[in-house]
């Protein structure tokens, strides 16, 4: 199967048919879509500010993380939902929406920036739980972070211009 | 009235100056998405911890003084952001019964949060939350929400 053809089916699926013929399903999943992401950004930069020890210096860093984890996974899950929803309803336009791959992209490489600290830095958190500031490697990943999601919010915008 | 107001807005020098301005909406609308990712966000953690679900290890107070400038200082630059956008397009937003929910929504977003700060001041060191400030909690979970939603629709007036 070809991306081409995932994209024709997951259009004629029965409920992209009705986001598509519907006027208000659509804004409706976009506006959940806004709220999951603000949250997702939000609350990761709770914890990026925190890596770079600008904000909740009297936290340690595990407790900051141990904190906001588990609602920064809630909250990507409602905007990968809606997401999903509304990349299926116009999923062959979407594919060749440069905006769009940019976002996919950036989103990818904010997942490997996270997976690169909890591999390698926060391995030994014990040593810099309460640092300050924290080692140059934490303030790297919290700014890389920060720079990735703003970028994720600026196309994921561009998008809804262009498409 | 507003529609008066509106005319001589659009026809104002700042006006012209913001709507030839390229890419100023989307840059200015992205602006904005950030600072309400600050409030929403800021004002989640204060209302899960009131509700007893985020944050239990910390007292109401640290949590609130941790919190709280995250919402105003995201309302300052929601408020100067969304002025640029109004200035701009003042039809677009003004008259849109979406964008006037959307004020009255702000209004008691900012209500409920002056509310709850009085009373988190009012509470002893290591007091719970009493069931009226969980109400607040939950009401004000709802009207951020609600105000982005409302935001969104803004688009589809």
């Amino acid at each position: 199967m070809t991306l081409v053809d995932l994209c024709t089916w997951l259009e004629g699926t029965r409920i992209s048919t009705a986001i598509r013929e519907s006027g208000v399903i659509f804004p409706w999943i976009e506006s959940l879509h806004v709220v999951g992401g603000t949250l997702v950004f939000g609350f990761v930069s709770i914890i990026d500010f925190r890596l770079l020890g600008v904000l909740s210096k009297h936290q340690a860093v595990s407790r900051v993380t141990d904190e906001m984890v588990p609602w920064v996974w809630g909250a990507f899950a409602i905007s990968l939902v809606t997401g999903l929803l509304m990349f299926s309803s116009n999923a062959s336009q979407y594919v060749h929406n440069t905006p769009f791959l940019c976002k996919m992209g950036l989103l990818v490489a904010a997942g490997f920036n996270m997976l690169v600290f909890h591999v390698l830095t926060y391995r030994g958190v014990a040593r810099w739980d309460v640092a300050l500031p924290p080692p140059l490697t934490a303030r790297v990943a919290g700014g890389a972070s920060l720079i990735l999601w703003m970028a994720v919010i600026t196309f994921g915008r561009w998008v809804g211009f262009t498409l | 009235m507003l529609a008066d107001f509106v005319h001589w807005l659009v026809a104002t020098p700042v006006s012209h100056f913001l709507q030839n301005l390229k890419n100023m909406i989307p840059v200015v609308q992205t602006l904005h998405i950030f600072a309400i990712a600050a409030v929403l966000s800021s004002a989640a953690m204060i209302d899960l911890r009131v509700l007893r679900l985020a944050g239990k290890e910390q007292s109401l107070q640290s949590i609130f003084r941790r919190f709280e400038p995250g919402v105003w200082g995201g309302l300052v630059v929601l408020l100067i952001t969304g002025s640029l956008l109004i200035i701009a397009e003042p039809a677009r937003s003004l008259l849109a019964i979406q964008f006037q929910v959307k004020v009255v929504l702000i209004l008691v977003g900012i209500g409920v949060t002056l509310l709850l700060a009085r009373m988190m001041k009012q509470l002893g060191r290591d007091e719970t939350s009493p069931p009226a400030a969980r109400v607040l909690a939950a009401v004000s979970l709802l009207v951020w929400a609600a105000v982005i939603a409302a935001g969104r629709w803004i688009a589809y007036a």
